[in-house]
């Protein structure tokens, strides 16, 4: 009896394990194929003999997005508004959340329904448009940071955390003589990592991602992020290469151009995600059990 | 009373967070002072000492930054004003191109395709400039023929400066292996019938061959067998699109024969046209379907899948009684306008007619004679590859061309790439025998047509493609002229029509 369970735990095993690598390569393959592509000469990628592996190997494609293309310069200023954008959110979302989180606290009712208004509307683009326009934002990164300065699930997620932290540890520093802003700088927050961590990498995959704040909000080439330049060189390529001495235009296709910039732009934040994604797992059900 | 204090700590701290958010703001204005030039509504007189405003260009997406490009110095250097491009977004570039009008965002000069144009004009957002280009442009004037300027015009007024493209040519051809053709000792195909002995040819001697491969319904050289030449064309008096031509009923079952005789690509129905080009590129298809740019782009790659492999040129196959034709490219690409909100309309005609200035077009647009470029008897020839480092992005820069002049200068370019002059000649050495016009090329944006077109384009292609796989009977095809007619085709033929009536 025993020994038949086992087996057919085995085959479940089995079979569970063999679709999760599938799976696992449906979504690694295509990658793979990109990757090759990025490495592959002219006429192999014009001629669809990529699969899996590069043919005809040569740097060239990369030599051109990184010396010629704006890559650096997308790159820096995705990296400066992901930076500054992702501390400020998180000063701002604890500095809120912490009050926020006591009953106690007068106007936290009114303050709170703010919050939950600013998530269900949205005033819309033109009169977004014109705040910034108004606001002297326009063309400035910080039309890319203050939209999603304190985004109100992070705050609820937030508070709902410091909530669950007991009472009496707070009470137990105030008896020593702490004033509010010390007892959340050296009690509160150092239990708090985990959420910390959490709504860092919110905010800054949110940051690095956002794509319709720069698309509206920036016009000056030069301040235009990754992920716009990414759109457009993508979109731009044939153009682009047209216009390139023939040691640069046949040297690769429009396609493994397209592969190489691809590539580049999801390397920098591929190389953060092992470091994070600790916390990432740990983190998601965060705040959603109430202590 | 201790909790009372507290009370007024925490309102303290979540008055902090408040203060934070509005600190982020100031700092986001103190930010954009620093950078100063990157803003659209910094002053421009104080920087140029008040001689010349700098002006402010929104244009169409590029991949490289024109603020940067060696001809947007040379413009400033030979002008003496200082001009700051912007470039719409690549992806809906109308959206962002409204907002940023409708707020009176300060630019100088916008440069427009038709479309935008036209919307922009009749929404009341441009100034009319017809006055200052009398004043000031007598450049543009003796640069631009007056069957163009109409096309800047709305209700008689003068809104935009017209660009028409560079040369009207012929672009579409059918590029075939010219070394394929040699080996069986076949001749390049003329009429309709010797195109279909070609492809049975060619299908018996190498059976691991596509005789021709392509994507869609367009296939312009064998719809100038049948007439069938520009996409609207004159028939008893009307205008009639393309699939409502008599003879394109005849097309579909040609090429339902040719699809069921094994002599088109299995996979026609499905390719995109970059599965089509990968089989000419790898050697697998004897013939595609594609224009001179076709040709050039997989050119280098075809030549290193195949090496002994040559391309040749198909010219339109002639009809019954010999003749031949396909629409020749002749449009108008761009218009250059000036927004109500600029305050610099007067320097801007002015700018836009020094860069017509002949010397100044020549230079901005081909370069130094003898550095960049060669010139005898009128042929303009590239030195390459100094032209391309210095003149590469020229196309970007253009205000108006000098239609004539330009016309032959431009071939320059093209003679940049040795494939792609090739190709380009192959098909325009007969252009005066071949280009047919389009009686719609410059016809203004029509709202009923707009609407309707594409999807009765999709509608069309569908068809087709249901033709050739059988589920569909050529026989049927009155049966879908008239469902064609219901779903918005009898609009925009009627549309058109009026429109033509006023042309006429």
């Amino acid at each position: 009896m025993n020994s038949i369970r086992n087996r057919s735990d085995r085959w479940f095993d089995a079979v569970n394990n063999a679709l999760i690598v599938v799976v696992g390569l449906i979504c690694l393959l295509p990658f793979l194929h990109v990757l090759a592509k990025s490495f592959s000469d002219q006429a192999s990628v014009m001629g669809n003999k990529i699969t899996f592996y590069p043919i005809g190997m040569h740097l060239e494609a990369f030599r051109f997005v990184f010396a010629h293309t704006r890559f650096f310069e997308a790159l820096q200023v995705t990296l400066l508004v992901t930076i500054i954008g992702t501390a400020l959110s998180l000063t701002i979302t604890i500095l809120a959340a912490y009050p926020l989180s006591k009953p106690e606290f007068k106007g936290r009712k009114p303050i709170l329904l703010l919050y939950v208004f600013s998530m269900l509307f949205y005033g819309g683009i033109i009169p977004g448009y014109i705040l910034m326009k108004e606001l002297g934002l326009l063309n400035t990164i910080w039309a890319m940071i203050v939209p999603l300065l304190v985004v109100p699930f992070n705050l609820f997620v937030c508070k709902t955390f410091f909530e669950g932290i007991p009472e009496s540890i707070e009470e137990s520093a105030k008896i020593d003589g702490a004033t509010n802003l010390r007892i959340l700088r050296s009690i509160v927050l150092p239990i708090s990592l985990p959420v910390i961590a959490t709504l860092g990498i919110f905010y800054a995959v949110g940051y690095w991602n956002n794509y319709f704040h720069p698309l509206i909000y920036i016009s000056s080439v030069d301040l235009k992020p990754l992920q716009l330049f990414l759109y457009e060189t993508i979109a731009n390529t044939e153009e682009l290469l047209q216009e390139q001495p023939d040691t640069v235009r046949l040297s690769m296709a429009p396609e493994g151009f397209r592969a190489a910039t691809v590539i580049s732009s999801i390397v920098p934040i591929l190389l953060v995600y092992p470091f994070l994604q600790r916390y990432f797992v740990t983190g998601m059900t965060l705040g959603s059990v109430k202590g | 009373m201790l909790s009372n204090r507290m009370k007024w700590m925490k309102t303290a701290i979540a008055g902090i967070a408040a203060l934070t958010v509005l600190a982020g703001c100031s700092g986001g204005t103190g930010q954009e002072a620093g950078q100063g030039g990157t803003s659209p509504s910094s002053s421009p007189s104080a920087e140029t000492g008040g001689a010349k405003p700098k002006l402010e260009v929104l244009a169409f997406n590029v991949g490289f930054d024109p603020n940067n490009d060696p001809v947007a110095k040379d413009i400033e250097a030979t002008t003496g004003y200082k001009i700051n491009y912007t470039l719409l977004p690549k992806d809906n570039p109308e959206e962002k191109l409204n907002i940023e009008v409708a707020s009176g965002a300060n630019y100088d000069i916008l440069t427009l395709n038709p479309p935008q144009f036209y919307t922009l004009v009749a929404q009341g957002a441009l100034q009319p400039i017809g006055d200052l280009v009398d004043q000031h442009g007598a450049n543009l004037k003796e640069g631009i023929s007056e069957s163009s300027w109409e096309l800047g015009r709305y209700n008689g007024e003068l809104y935009g400066i017209p660009q028409k493209n560079e040369r009207a040519n012929i672009e579409q051809t059918m590029i075939v292996r010219q070394d394929v053709l040699d080996e069986l000792g076949l001749k390049t195909p003329e009429t309709l019938d010797e195109f279909y002995e070609t492809l049975k040819t060619i299908k018996a001697k190498k059976p691991d061959m596509i005789p021709l491969t392509g994507n869609g319904m367009n296939v312009p050289m064998v719809w100038s067998a049948y007439g069938i030449y520009t996409a609207w064309s004159e028939v008893e008096g009307q205008l009639l699109p393309r699939i409502k031509h008599p003879a394109m009923e005849e097309y579909f079952a040609f090429m339902k024969k040719l699809f069921d005789e094994g002599l088109v690509d299995k996979d026609w129905p499905i390719n995109k046209s970059a599965q089509a080009q990968e089989k000419f590129i790898s050697g697998q298809a004897a013939m595609i379907s594609g224009d001179w740019n076709l040709a050039s782009n997989m050119n280098d790659a075809f030549k290193t899948n195949v090496p002994n492999g040559k391309m040749g040129y198909i010219s339109p196959l002639q009809g019954p009684d010999g003749s031949a034709g396909v629409e020749m490219a002749d449009k108008l690409i761009y218009v250059h306008a000036i927004p109500k909100s600029s305050k610099n309309a007067e320097e801007a005609i002015k700018f836009m007619d020094m860069k017509m200035e002949k010397d100044n077009f020549t230079f901005l647009t081909l370069g130094e004679k003898g550095v960049t470029f060669n010139e005898e008897n009128g042929v303009y020839s590239p030195i390459m590859p100094i032209f391309t480092e210095k003149r590469g992005s020229a196309y970007f820069f253009l205000n108006g061309i000098r239609e004539v002049e330009y016309a032959e200068m431009w071939l320059a370019r093209l003679r940049r790439t040795p494939t792609l002059f090739e190709a380009f000649n192959a098909i325009n050495k007969d252009f005066d025998k071949y280009a047919k016009v389009n009686p719609i090329a410059f016809m203004p944006p029509i709202e009923a047509v707009g609407k309707n077109l594409p999807s009765l384009t999709q509608m069309e292609n569908d068809f087709f493609l249901q033709v050739l796989l059988s589920g569909e009977k050529v026989e049927n095809f009155a049966k879908f002229l008239s469902k064609w007619d219901s779903s918005g085709g009898s609009d925009v033929i009627k549309a058109i029509n009026d429109w033509y009536s006023t042309k006429k």
